[in-house]
């Protein structure tokens, strides 16, 4: 029936041909739909970190709050305003929306483990609004030993093992030359003396 | 290799024919241990050139192999017999020979060196590998071509359901010999091994994957079809025409739609309508779960808004359920198809022609349906002409591609192509096969399943038809290990660009209805600009590290969505211009899985790119 509305709003003619419960609107629904009105800037930190969050459409200039409850190292929930509340601190000093609607917070998490955050507050309708999110927050140390990913080409290995192969060759040929003049009447005794042991 | 080879025993064989006596004598002794030495080389120079040479040849025939497994393929897709008998002598006589080429004591040898045996070991692996796959799989894949030929499966709109049920045992048969010779391939360990030798296993892997694909593909219709097609009592199905020009997470808004029935095997339209005859709910229809609801709301009880997520069994039991409170009928499933699709069909079956005898060809059918409808009848009043004559449209396509009685390749190819591209999307109601579908793609599911993985789709939140000119762009790339390899960076790149004209456009395809009301200016738009609601999908486990607009810190809303227990997907609002290019970045943390990536694009007009990690890439060591 909603498309249908919204078909007769275009055509401006045809709205006595769908009934007025066609425009009965129920605010949540909405043609073109609207996207979600909680943003996050992460919901993936390190403990200490911060996450931003922000919640759209609510009533102007009205008081609204944060809460969070989470399984953290504490094991608490509970509402966490001004002061720290056990491994919780807020960031932002105030929580009242401004002139469009909008609700800002800075939150810094402490213990380690998943957090709902809850934004909530009085919609621009008037009506009760409640908007939450998951961030979960990990260890510090665990990101801080990065190391890249194996590329697997094992090309240059080839070519340093060729370089080594090469070496060899050569030492074996220089070996061989050494004997050669070695074995010659005309070589040196001390030649002979060193290889002697090696011999054996 | 054959230089350490000459080496080692060269040395050894020194020093035993060294007398510890006199020079002279020593004189006299040195040459055997010059000629062990010489022969050794000798040997080894002669080994290595007999695997270079065999090695070559080897390769030589593998591709060989590989071109003629194609050529194999590509006349069973056609039903062209005599070809794939041709074919398969082919594959088989190369095969063999590069599995006898890279047998025998020399390769044996070689393959027991350390390191650089690898390369020897496998490579004949591969060899033997292949020459199993061409004498146990392929003749197999021949019976089953024989059977599910295209050109004689279906006549008109009559497809043989029998003959499909037929070819069951033989699809089951072939799948299961490549299953295991696909797991001998994938079990040659790659470290160590030259890379020319490993990319063309690597590449041997990727035909033998992409055959199992279809032998799966072909397994699956043999079951699948002929129940789906009423072999056992009538089927009806809902087909929604999917206008992309709007875009949603399933590719674009319902349009036009149609009853599709499916009675032993023959198909036939029993209705067409367009969406103002299709009424919507003041709630969600069906409760999809908590995580649905905190990403949609209730749009979803409108019609226009039940396919707001990618996944599709979500729109789908939303429209049933609708269907059947409207029209007190249940029926069977959903099938989803868009005009670019319809296009590829019509361009497989011939052009159609509407009856005021304008020509409707695969080219056309898209821009006509998504762009130029929207001029020729731009006023409001002729929004009920204009749903007529896109029904005309859907009409004359239909018939066109359910009557025609030709060659049925290019109509496969077609709705392959239509497949891989999320155009044509189908769900059953009927839990069995709604489970099989659900493994290919053609049930268009965003699954949970693990590894890396990225997925891109769009609500058009404007409520306009300016995604007709959105081009999209979405970069995967894996970083940095942590956690001692179980976890990682990443980061998908979305770049949206708005092609739409920023003035001249017809009133319906500009509206701006997220700044104001139809009436006013605001609601009007016409600049060519578009809000969209951005999707992205990602790895399950993955986390939001922190996101970027068009390089500045922007924030976006976490949720879950897809089968149970669903995936991340961030949702961004992004706000474009006619002619503006914008780039969002989700710097993420994601569990390391050694998986290959996954990733996917909704279907729009335009063909998006998308840029995914290689295998090497997926792996934390």
């Amino acid at each position: 029936m909603r498309i249908s509305r919204f078909v007769a709003v275009l055509a401006g003619a045809g709205m006595a041909l769908l009934g007025p419960s066609a425009f009965a609107a129920s605010p949540p629904t909405a043609y073109p739909p609207t996207a979600p009105t909680l943003t996050v800037s992460a919901n993936s930190v390190l403990v200490g970190g911060s996450v931003s969050l922000t919640g759209k459409g609510f009533l102007p200039l009205s008081t609204a709050s944060v809460t969070w409850t989470g399984a953290g190292a504490q094991g608490v929930g509970g509402k966490a305003f001004g002061a720290a509340a056990a491994g919780f601190r807020m960031g932002a000093k105030s929580l009242s929306a401004d002139a469009s609607g909008v609700v800002n917070a800075s939150v810094q998490l402490m213990s380690v483990g998943d957090h709902t955050i809850t934004v909530a507050g009085t919609a621009a309708n008037g009506s009760a609004v409640s908007l939450s999110t998951v961030v979960t927050v990990a260890a510090a140390a665990a990101a801080a030993s990065g190391s890249l990913p194996h590329t697997g080409a094992p090309l240059l290995e080839y070519l340093v093992a060729g370089l080594v192969l090469v070496l060899l060759g050569a030492l074996v040929v220089a070996v061989v030359r050494n004997r050669r003049r070695a074995a010659s009447p005309a070589a040196v005794p001390a030649a002979s003396a060193v290889k002697q042991p090696v011999s054996h | 290799m054959t230089g350490r080879h000459a080496s080692g025993p060269g040395r050894t064989a020194r020093p035993a024919p060294t007398p510890p006596t006199a020079r002279p004598a020593r004189t006299r002794r040195r040459p055997p241990a010059r000629w062990a030495a010489a022969a050794v080389a000798l040997l080894a120079v002669t080994g290595a050139g007999w695997l270079l040479w065999t090695g070559l040849r080897a390769r030589t025939d593998l591709n060989q192999a590989r071109v003629a497994t194609e050529q194999l393929r590509s006349a069973l897709v056609s039903g062209d017999t005599a070809g794939a008998q041709r074919a398969l002598a082919d594959v088989t006589s190369h095969a063999d020979r590069a599995h006898g080429l890279t047998t025998g004591p020399v390769w044996w040898f070689a393959a027991r060196l350390p390191y650089f045996g690898n390369t020897a070991d496998a490579a004949s692996r591969a060899a033997t590998d292949v020459d199993q796959i061409a004498r146990d799989v392929l003749p197999g894949l021949l019976d089953v071509g024989r059977v599910l030929n295209p050109s004689t499966l279906r006549s008109g709109s009559q497809i043989d359901l029998a003959g499909i049920s037929a070819a069951g045992p033989a699809v089951t048969r072939a799948d299961a010999r490549l299953t295991q010779a696909r797991r001998s391939l994938a079990a040659i360990d790659l470290a160590w091994v030259a890379s020319p030798v490993a990319d063309g296993i690597r590449a041997v892997q990727q035909q033998v994957d992409h055959v199992q694909g279809q032998l799966d593909a072909a397994a699956t219709a043999t079951r699948l079809l002929p129940p789906m097609l009423g072999a056992a009592g009538p089927r009806n199905y809902l087909v929604v025409f999917q206008n992309n020009a709007e875009a949603r997470g399933t590719g674009g808004l319902v349009g036009a739609f149609g009853v599709l029935q499916a009675t032993a095997g023959h198909m036939t339209v029993v209705r067409l309508g367009s969406d103002v005859e299709l009424q919507s709910a003041t709630a969600p229809v069906v409760d999809l779960g908590p995580h649905y609801k905190d990403l949609f709301g209730s749009d979803p009880a409108l019609w226009a808004n039940t396919n707001l997520s990618a996944h599709f069994p979500f729109a789908a039991v939303q429209q049933l359920e609708l269907w059947r409170r409207q029209f007190a009928q249940t029926l069977d499933g959903v099938i989803a198809l868009d005009p670019v699709a319809l296009g590829y069909l019509l361009t497989a079956a011939g052009p159609a022609t509407l009856p005021d005898g304008e020509r409707l060809t695969g080219a056309s059918v898209a821009d006509l349906t998504m762009r130029e409808v929207y001029s020729r009848y731009q006023q409001p009043s002729q929004v009920p002409e204009r749903k007529a004559f896109l029904q005309i449209v859907a009409k004359a396509a239909l018939a066109s591609i359910l009557g025609h009685n030709g060659r049925s390749r290019g109509e496969l190819e077609a709705l392959g192509r239509a497949t891989t591209e999320r155009r044509l999307l189908v769900y059953s109601a009927h839990p069995a096969e709604e489970e099989a579908l659900a493994a290919t793609p053609l049930a268009g599911v965003v699954d949970a399943g693990p590894g890396p993985y990225a997925g891109l789709a769009i609500d058009n939140a404007s409520g306009s038809k300016i995604d007709y000119y959105l081009d999209r762009r979405m970069a995967y790339a894996l970083g940095a290990c942590a956690d001692a390899g179980s976890s990682r960076t990443s980061t998908i790149t979305v770049t949206l660009h708005d092609g739409a004209p920023a003035s001249g456009l017809p009133l319906y395809a500009a509206y701006r209805l997220d700044r104001g009301a139809v009436a006013s200016a605001a609601g009007r738009g016409g600049d060519g600009s578009v809000l969209e609601t951005v999707l992205v999908y990602a790895a399950t486990g993955a986390g939001l590290t922190g996101a970027t607009l068009d390089g500045a810190a922007t924030s976006v809303t976490p949720g879950v969505d897809g089968s149970s227990p669903g995936r991340p997907v961030f949702v961004a609002s992004v706000e474009l211009a006619a002619g503006q290019t914008r780039t969002l970045v989700l710097n993420l943390r994601e569990p390391s899985t050694g998986l290959p990536a996954r990733g996917w694009m909704a279907a729009l007009v335009r063909a998006p790119v998308l840029e995914l990690p290689t295998v090497q890439d997926a792996t934390c060591r």
